[in-house]
This record gives C-alpha cells, structure tokens and sequence, in this order.
C-alpha cells in the first residue's frame, strides 16, 4: 500500500516524493516555478509541526510555511 | 546607430547584479537574498564602437507572477523585446533555473545562457557539456564567476559577436509532448487568420500562452475580430489536454517543460552525488530553530547596538570636538559678522551636529550589509513567518522592514516582493516603526546624553526593539480590521550562508552612507540656513537700541571706577545671553514655536524642540541640525548640542525620553512619504501620515505625563 501524507506530516530527515499538490492554481503554479512538482523528490530538513517546514529538493533548500505545506502530498520513502 | 538592448534576466539571487555591474561598472547593491533588485537598472557602455544599453532586472522564476517586482521584468521581457537577453543561471541549480529559460526561448529571444557561479559547481563535482546544452536550446553558453568578475569579456565579446553576424544563433523549438502540440498547431492556424496578431509576438508563442489561460496574452489579443473563437478553441484545447494526462490543472504545460529540461539535462549535466553535509545546514541548525531563532537573533541585534554605540563612540567624540573647535575659531579669527556667523552657526552647528554621528551609520550600515550578503536575511524570513502568519501576513514582509533600519524609501519599494496588495500596503504601513538609520542620530543624542555609558547600547536596543514589536502589533490591528484578506503563501529560497565579500559590504555602505551624506550637504545644509534666517529676522531695532543702552551704562560705571572689570564682565555676559533669548523669543521661528507651543506642551516640548519636530519631515537628522542651530544662536557659544541639552534645566531626561518616543513613532520624512505615494495610492498616504502622527503624539503624551509621575514620586 502507498503511504500518502501531506508534506506537513513528514518528521525530520524523512523523504517523499510529490503525488499531488491541491489546490487553487496559485500554489502549484508558485512551486513550478521554485522548481517542485510532481515526482520530485523532498526531504525535509526542519519541521516544527506548526506548519513551516525547511526542506531540500534536489540542491536548493526551501522555507515553505503555512498553509502550503498541507496541500503537497507526498508518498513516504521508507528509510 | 541605435543602442543594443541587452537585458539581465535569471532567478532571484543568480548573479544579475553582480555581472550587471561588472559589465557596466556601476556600484549597484548585492545581496544573499532574493529581493535585492526590486527596478529595473540601466547602464550604458561603448565596446569596440558598439554601444550597448544593459538593463538589470529583478528576479524571476518564470513568466507566470506574483509580484509587484516579477511584474516589472516580465513586462520589460514582454514588452520592450530586448535584442539579447543574458539569462544568467546558477550552475548549481541547472534544472529550476532552465524553467525561465525555456519560456523566453518559448518567446523566441535570443538567449546568452551564462553559467553562472562556477567556482560552486566545481566544489560540488557539477560538469557541464556546455556544447551540448547551446544545441539543444539553441542558445550561446558562457560561463561565469560573477563575484569575482570571471567571464564579463567573454559575455561582451559574444554580444559582439552575435551583434555582427559572426556568430550565429540557431534557434530551436522547445518540443511539448505530441498531444499538446497538435493542440498549439490547431490554435495557432487560427491565429495565423489575423495577421495583425502576429506582429509582435509569433503564433506559436501566442498559441502556447493562450493555452496556459495567460491573462497578458488574453488581453493582448482582445482587439482582434478572431478574440471569441480563438479562446474559445484554446479552452476546449486545453481541456482536451487536461482528459488526455488525466490532470485537472493548467500545469500539464509547464510541467511538460520540465519534461524537455529534464531531457537536456540528462544529455548534458554530469554530477557526482557527493553527499556532504554542508555548513550551512549546521549553521541553519541553530539558526533557524523552533526554540533558538528567536533568541538568536535578538542577541545579534544587542551586538550591533552595542557596537554601534561602543566603536565609534571615540571617532563621535573627536569629531564634535573638532566642530566645536572650528566654530569657535572662525568667529575668533574673522570677527562676528554675518558670514562668519552663518558658517559657525548654520553650517557647523547644523550641518556638523548631524555629520558627527557618521561613526555610528557607519556601523549599523555595516551590520545591514553583513546580514545581508551573508544569507541570514532570508533566515530571518523564516523565523519570523511564524509570527507574520499569525497577523494575517507572512515572512517575507519582514525582509523590507529589514531594510527599513536602513532607510524608509529602498524599504517601500522592497515591499514589492510581496504578492498580494493589501499585504503590501500594510507592511510598508508599518515599516516606519523600523527606525531608519536618520533616526539613529536622534536616538544616538538622547541616550548619549542622559544614560550611562553602560547602558547606552541596551537602551538603544531596546528603542529598536520597541519598533519591532510596535510594528507587529500595528500589522495585526491593519490586517484585522482595515486591510482583511487571506494570507498569501510563503515560500522562499534559503541561499548557502557565504562570507560576505569586502566589495559588496562596501558597496552597500557607501550606497547608503552616500544618501546620507549627500542629504548632509543638501537639504540639511538648506534647512540649517532657514531656520539661521528664521532665529535671527526680523530684527528687533527697538530691541537692539535698549540692550546697546545698557551695554554703555555698564562700560560707564566701569570707568567711573563703581564696578570691577571681572563685575563688568559677568554682568555684560549675562545681560547678552538674555539679551539673544529675548532676541530669539522675538524672531520668526521663536513667534512660530510660540504659536505651536500650546499643542506639544503636554509632550515636555517647548518651542524649540517644536520647531526642530516640524522642520524634521524633511529628514530626521534635522531634529537634530534644527535644535542645534536654534542652541548655537540663543546661548551664543559653540560648545556642542549635547552640552546645551546638559545645559538646559527644561530639557530633562523626562523630555528626553518623550523626545525618542516621539521620533520612533512619528511620521516618515517627506522623500520617504512620496516614495509612499508613488507606489500606493493618496488615500493611504494620508491614512499612513494621520496614524503616525496620532500615534506619536499617544506616546509620547504617555511617556511624558508617566515619566512626571515617577519623578514626582521618587524625589
Ligand atoms: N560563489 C559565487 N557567488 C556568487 C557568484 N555570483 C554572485 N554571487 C553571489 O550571489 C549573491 C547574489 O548576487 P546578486 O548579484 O545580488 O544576484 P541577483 O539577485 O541575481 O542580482 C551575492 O551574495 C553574490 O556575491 C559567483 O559566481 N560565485
Ligand atoms: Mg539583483
């Protein structure tokens, strides 16, 4: 079975790979171009479950906060 | 012949600027932060014969925007049709920074990709084929070590290059998948109908950008007679497209542009995967944690305060006194007249009491610049988010308000890499509680003269910190009940922390520095003189008779032996510093100050410090030139403002204190106010201008009558 969560779920150090992003179009329009979409693989960094979140797809480290980290749905790696 | 359109475009914080100033050799500032460039820039050069006009652009990441910034380039991209466009990339970052590229090889530019930061990708192992990549895109390759000025030749040397015919740019198509591209043929037969369409854009570009639901090109195409079926057709396109990938978003495009670049890649890119933990995220570790960033960065702040006051208080001091020497001395050696009496007065003592606190801009300017080229802003961003998403706005508004301790006006115009308006306007509402370095004088005087000298960097911290804090609330309160809308998203890119280079430092301490001291030799030297002009006129003959009248009695009792020379002399002195205070009290500024006075008498304030207030929209240093001018003329000495304030038995810590609540919170000066205007609106100029003033006036009224209160108790 795939173990989808939302981004925001994911604990330090683990990985997923973006299933989904929901949304009005902004969003995913706004990470096309920060360079995540579909596929890609995230890994986070920093997660202090109040929704902000330090991740790093592929060499680029991102600050995502509230609000968009719940709508990427990834699919756990398992480590 | 005409100039040669060169624009610099890439993503935020590639390089732009850097090779921008490289290749043009102006000084424009860089930092380890997207948000750097929120205007377009231009520089003219002549290379062998040709002149070429660059312009530097603010970031973008594609040609799809959010903000006020992405705006400006995407409309020079789109609009102006610059003849070559320098995409400059970040060698580390290929894949994301090839996404803008493919949208202006989409729109059928022609392209000088430069590879830029090498000397990272080297570190990382990164290999570029850089024939390969200009075939595939069909675009020239350089690369490009921007911060050390590696590459600047051979970028003009390709301009020159492609400009003369010798080399060629063979132009491809970026292939969509095949479903997609029978639907931008369709659209784009369509388009090929109305001639008139494709004279500025060509079909296929066009085709693509309707498919996208693009709202330029929408509106860019709305004259013609075709409008109605032509969107109607790219809609059904689109949706066609979307049942064939089984998505529901506008996005099967971009991402079959992904698609194209990650096949380029592959052809093109090699890297070994060294998997190195790199400093920065140990550094980011603390930095930016849940429980450490806060402190952490209210602990930098208590440094530079510290500093700000402790380093350069001896250059402070060496400074005043040699004013205060020279004041004198030109009236000792010219005589007192009206020359003499101007330059003693207005200009050293105006001009000169703001330029004394030069040390003290100079530090806290350096330590802006050094957390902005380090890359610690943005991780200010971040920490701060937590705090901005819960009043309604989001980390990035507290990057302009950074630069507010700078200045108010780059701030505002900062504020443009926000996206959405409203939010916008409240950050720039509340980035006058920043204190801005012209304030820092102020503060600087005040403390200096009323606490000691161990506590004087806290206070100052703490002034600052009061700021902030203000700021926050005043943002909630707009966000609530003025200025409602939803939050927009953050995200933003954390660049590797660097240690800031010497030249960028320097640039941006003498960008800033540079105001400054050019506002020194302008409108603070103009202010000085008017209000000179204000205390001395009119004059008072009937005055002046009475007083000469007196003087002559002195001298004649003095020789007829009923008082000392040494009585004489005291008694002569005093009557002549009563004497310039009746003068003063009788002259414009005293009769405006008198007027006024009723008003800011609940403040602690009496006329002159009025009139300093006043005069001080111009710029906030010219509290200070205008109290120091009106000081210098009434007590008829040059022994500095700080002494004069020491001297004054009406101007106490009491008034002091409100005197700094009063400039914290009071309205931005006239420059920064029609910066405002500019990029908002009338209406929320004034509502900015009657908040601040109220707000400063509740404030300050607090502190003085509080500040009474404990003094009575206490003594
Ligand atoms: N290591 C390295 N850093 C660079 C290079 N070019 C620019 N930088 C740094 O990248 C940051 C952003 O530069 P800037 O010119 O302001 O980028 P812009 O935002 O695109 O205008 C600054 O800290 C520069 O010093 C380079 O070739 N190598
Ligand atoms: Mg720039």
């Amino acid at each position: 079975m795939k173990n989808l969560i939302s981004l925001y779920y994911l604990k330090e150090n683990e990985e997923g790979t973006v299933v989904d992003i929901y949304d009005e179009n902004d969003i995913t329009v706004m990470l096309l171009n920060m360079g995540i979409k579909k596929g890609d693989s995230i890994k986070v960094l920093q997660n202090s479950f109040n929704g902000q979140l330090i991740v790093m797809v592929k060499d680029t480290k991102l600050a995502i906060g509230q609000g968009i980290s719940d709508k990427i749905i990834v699919e756990k790696k398992e480590s | 012949m005409k100039n040669l359109k060169v624009a610099v475009a890439g993503n935020p914080n590639c390089g732009k600027t850097s090779l921008f100033n490289n290749l043009t050799g102006s000084h424009q500032s860089v930092g380890n932060w997207p948000g750097v460039t929120v205007e377009k820039r231009e520089g003219l050069i002549k290379y062998k014969k040709l002149k070429i006009n660059f312009i530097d652009l603010p970031g973008i990441y594609g040609l799809t925007t959010f903000s006020t910034d992405e705006l400006i380039a995407r409309n020079y991209l789109l609009k102006e049709k610059p003849d070559i466009v320098i995409n400059i990339v970040d060698s580390t970052n290929l894949e994301r920074s090839l996404y803008l590229t493919t949208q202006l090889i989409e729109l059928g530019m022609t392209v000088i990709l430069a590879l830029n930061k090498r000397d990272l990708a080297k570190k990382r192992n990164i290999k570029i084929n850089k024939g390969k990549l200009a075939s595939y895109l069909g675009v020239k390759v350089v690369t490009l070590v921007a911060s050390k000025n590696r590459g600047t030749k051979k970028i003009l040397d390709k301009i020159y290059r492609i400009h003369n015919g010798k080399e060629q740019v063979n132009k491809v198509q970026i292939k969509h998948f095949k479903v997609i591209e029978d639907e931008i043929a369709r659209i784009k037969d369509l388009i090929n109908k109305d001639p008139e369409l494709t004279d500025t854009y060509t079909a296929r570009w066009l085709a693509i950008k309707l498919l996208e639901k693009d709202s330029f090109v929408r509106k860019n195409i709305k004259a013609s007679k075709l409008y109605n079926e032509i969107t109607e057709t790219a809609d059904k396109s689109m949706e066609f497209v979307k049942s064939s990938f089984n998505d529901e978003k506008e996005t099967v495009i971009a991402n079959s542009r992904y698609g194209f670049i990650a096949s380029v890649i592959k052809e093109s890119v090699y890297s070994k995967n060294t998997d190195f933990t790199k400093l920065s995220d140990i550094i980011d570790r603390f930095v930016t944690s849940k429980y450490l960033g806060i402190p952490v960065f209210l602990f930098f702040m208590w440094i530079i305060f510290q500093l700000v006051f402790n380093i350069s208080s001896p250059a402070v001091n060496t400074l005043e006194s040699f004013f205060n020497i020279a004041g004198e001395s030109i009236i000792i050696l010219f005589g007192k007249n009206i020359i003499t009496k101007v330059i003693a007065e207005a200009i050293i003592g105006g001009v000169g009491s703001v330029i004394i606190y030069l040390p003290n801009i100079l530090v806290l300017f350096l330590a802006v610049a050094v957390m902005e080229d380090s890359g610690y802003m943005t991780r200010v961003a971040f920490i701060m988010d937590r705090y901005m998403h819960k009043i309604g706005l989001h980390g990035k508004s507290f990057l302009p308000m950074i630069l507010g301790f700078g200045c108010s006006i780059p701030a505002f115009m900062g504020s443009r890499i926000i996206e959405n308006r409203k939010n916008r306007i409240v950050t720039m509402l509340v980035t006058p509680f920043m204190s801005c370095g012209a304030k820092l004088p102020v503060y600087i005087l005040l403390i200096g003269t009323f606490f000691p000298g161990k506590w004087q960097g806290t206070i100052l911290f703490m002034i600052y910190l009061t700021g902030v804090i203000t700021a926050i609330a005043a943002g909630s309160f707009l966000k609530k009940y003025l200025l409602k809308g939803a939050p927009s998203h953050f995200i933003i890119e954390l660049p590797p922390y660097k240690i800031p280079s010497i030249k960028n430092l320097l640039i941006h301490m003498w960008n800033k520095t540079w105001i400054y001291i050019k506002k020194a030799g302008s409108v603070i030297l103009l202010a000085s003189i008017t209000i000179w002009i204000l205390i001395n006129y009119p004059v008072n003959n009937e005055l002046n008779k009475n007083h000469t009248t007196l003087i002559r009695q002195i001298h004649s009792s003095y020789a007829r032996g009923d008082i000392s020379s040494i009585e004489m002399n005291k008694i002569i002195s005093s009557l002549e510093r009563k004497q310039s205070i009746k003068r003063v009290n009788s002259s414009f500024a005293g009769k405006i100050g008198h007027f006024i006075e009723p008003v800011i008498k609940p403040l602690g304030f009496d006329w002159k410090t009025g009139i300093s207030i006043i005069a001080g929209i111009g710029g906030k240093e010219i509290i200070i030139s205008t109290l120091s001018t009106i000081y210098s003329v009434s007590k008829q000495d040059h022994s500095g403002l700080r002494q004069a304030l020491v001297d004054d038995p009406e101007f106490d810590l009491t008034v002091g204190m409100s005197l700094l609540a009063f400039t914290l919170f009071f309205i931005p000066c006239l420059p920064a106010i029609l910066t405002f205007f500019k990029e908002v609106d009338l209406k929320w100029t004034l509502f900015m201008i009657s908040y601040l003033t109220v707000s400063s006036y509740i404030f300050s009224f607090l502190v003085y009558q509080g500040g009474k209160i404990v003094q009575q108790h206490l003594l």
